[in-house]
């Protein structure tokens, strides 16, 4: 047998899992951030998707990861365009979305989503946006946290997941549900009755051990832990070239951006200086 | 001409005349277009105790809220790409701003309630499960008996009418005709919700433009107050047919406005130091030369043109009538009139 080492990162791997969870023929609701990259990653490795961002872009591809909910980026070729509210109103109400697409910043054993505070009322992170409702309507809810944690008890909740477990959120009358949780260590899905999450795949290079302890409850996990897949050589050309802020992580892709602004206005200085020191003499 | 329109006039006169202390506040935009031009101009005139109406904001309200000129908040979402304290969030301790937390869905809602001149607008009961609602403060949602079948309850919100509302479009034409296109968020009804709506655009167009593209306007000109004309008006955010979002003057902000130090250098330096729009882009050309701005610019992508035309054929036509024969018509009788 032949072993070959390859080089990736979490958000690779991340991206490529969250991929995995959208069935060819989805219509997706992708909220912004690692979502839209995962799905975008999944529509450009060749699965059927209808894609549509709350601003109002319906069944759009990407030329550049885009950076809110109406990013212009989105507009070429897309198939329509209209108001947010249309959005809500005729396809996410109407139950048109298989899957909503969301980030999130702390869940809770029955998927419930905080991304409102880190601690309420003083330490504000950035709202709802249409996660509520989104969480509220979409028939399956796949939910990507890249720097969130599990809590045992939200201090905020913004988005409603399977509410207490068990048959909650049907007698609430909410349709759908959390479907797969996706983090940098693993992959999580939800017990069929109980509605509590568990652990389905584990990160490559993950400690078990050191998971479960980063989860405040006695976190489930499946009989037949397997390790979650890694990204095709396909699907890393794919991010690389087209999301190179996922690779190298999007601190440091924003860091970049400033250093190169820096260098802008540095060179500008020196050119200006020139040109006085040359009309001075 | 094109410029003797009554309702055009700079963006300085425009906040002065429409915008007061205390006034409800529509910023339309949802991230793509941001009204900046005209936001900056409500920093430098120092607009006090205004109530702030946006669903998802990327820097407009950290902006405003960060110079003490808001009381009250409506939103939903805020871009926070740098983790810690924000403007905005000093801003609410010093400045003791209300804020009211909603969803994309009700802002639009309310918006969209205010706009169609109704009471008040039914939202959908996901939220009865979360803090929006268990944290609400009061007068932000009723839960009503739904009055054609009390079994089920129905959440609802208020409509909202604000005094004013900022708009930053595409272009406009001399009668105040406000042409937007891509995806529209909540900018229509935000600014038809609104008394007074102030239109920056980044062009003037001639009244023929938008008469061959009427699909395109989405405020019609006996609306619009008054017409502002400004050339990268929403800058560093972006406008679709003009420039890109400028994610590096983004980065440069989200940078300064963890630190109130940071945050006011900024603000000094791109708002109160800075006379207008054009001077705003003037400086940033200082600093870093035009070369950003040119990688910015829209290339041309124009869209696949419309047959706007009908047969343009008139009932006579159509009919092959001639004067005649609606003259001998039976219906006709005659009366006598005085010729002087």
């Amino acid at each position: 047998m032949k072993i070959k080492t390859i080089k990736l990162t979490y958000e690779e791997i991340m991206c490529s899992a969250a991929s995995r969870e959208l069935n060819d023929g989805d219509v997706v609701f992708v909220g912004q951030g690692y979502p839209i990259l995962a799905a975008l990653l999944a529509k450009k490795s060749g699965k059927n998707l209808t894609l549509i961002m709350e601003g109002g872009i319906i069944e759009f591809n990407l030329y550049r990861p885009p950076i809110h909910i109406a990013d212009m980026t989105a507009m070429k070729g897309c198939a329509a365009s209209c108001e947010l509210i249309e959005i809500f109103g005729y396809y996410l109400f109407g139950g048109y979305f298989d899957v909503g697409f969301l980030g999130a910043s702390q869940i809770d054993k029955y998927g419930n989503i905080n991304t409102s505070f880190q601690r309420f009322p003083d330490k504000r992170i950035a709202g709802s946006g249409g996660a509520n409702e989104i969480g509220g309507y979409a028939k399956r809810i796949v939910i990507m946290m890249r720097h969130g944690r599990f809590v045992n008890e939200l201090p905020y909740i913004t988005t409603p997941g399977w509410l207490k477990g068990g048959n909650s959120r049907e007698e609430a009358g909410l349709p759908g549900g959390p479907h797969a949780v996706i983090t940098q260590k693993g992959v999580f899905k939800f017990e069929k009755d109980t509605k509590e999450i568990y652990l389905e795949s584990i990160h490559p290079k993950v400690n078990l051990k050191k998971l479960l302890r980063s989860v405040p409850w006695d976190l489930k996990v499946a009989d037949d832990l397997k390790q979650t897949p890694l990204p095709t050589q396909e699907e890393l050309d794919i991010l690389r070239t087209w999301a190179p802020g996922v690779s190298i992580g999007r601190a440091r892709w924003g860091f970049r951006q400033l250093e190169f602004l820096k260098q802008l206005a540095e060179e500008r200085k020196q050119r200006n200086l020139k040109y006085e020191q040359k009309f001075s003499n | 001409m094109i410029n003797e329109s009554p309702k055009l006039m700079s963006t300085k006169e425009a906040i002065k005349k429409f915008v007061h202390d205390g006034d409800t506040l529509s910023i339309t935009s949802c991230g793509t277009a941001g009204p900046y031009a005209l936001i900056h101009e409500i920093i430098r005139q120092k607009k006090k105790n205004l109530t702030a109406v946006q669903a998802t904001c990327m820097h407009e309200l950290d902006l405003l809220a960060g110079c003490g000129c808001l009381k009250k908040v409506i939103s939903s979402w805020s871009y926070r790409i740098v983790k810690g304290q924000r403007a905005f969030d000093r801003g609410v301790v010093e400045y003791n701003i209300e804020v009211q937390d909603y969803t994309n869905y009700t802002v639009a809602a309310m918006l969209m309630a205010g706009a169609l001149n109704l009471p008040f607008f039914p939202a959908k009961p996901s939220i009865l499960y979360t803090d929006i609602w268990n944290r609400h403060k009061e007068g932000m949602f009723k839960l009503i008996d739904n009055p054609f079948n009390p079994k089920e309850k129905v959440l609802l919100v208020p409509a909202i009418k604000p005094d004013v509302a900022i708009v930053h479009c595409q272009r406009v034409d001399q009668d105040g005709n406000a042409q937007l296109w891509g995806a529209l968020g909540t900018v229509k009804h935000g600014a038809l919700a609104s008394k007074r709506i102030i239109v920056s655009a980044e062009e003037m167009v001639p009244r023929e433009v938008v008469r061959l593209s009427p699909n395109n306007t989405i405020i019609p000109g006996f609306r619009v107050d008054a017409i502002c004309i400004e050339p990268w008006g929403a800058h560093p955010s972006e406008v679709l047919g003009y420039y890109d979002m400028d994610r590096m003057m983004v980065g440069l902000y989200s940078a300064a406005s963890v630190s109130k130090s940071l945050f006011s250098s900024w603000v000094d330096e791109w708002i109160y130091n800075i006379e207008d729009r054009y001077h705003y882009i003037e400086h940033y050309t200082d600093v870093y030369g035009m070369q950003p701005l040119h990688k910015l610019r829209a290339r041309v992508y124009p869209s696949a043109s419309v047959n706007l035309g009908s047969s343009f054929l008139k009932d006579m036509e159509l009919l092959e009538l001639k004067m005649d024969d609606i003259l001998d018509a039976p219906e006709m009788f005659e009366v006598e009139v005085d010729e002087n």
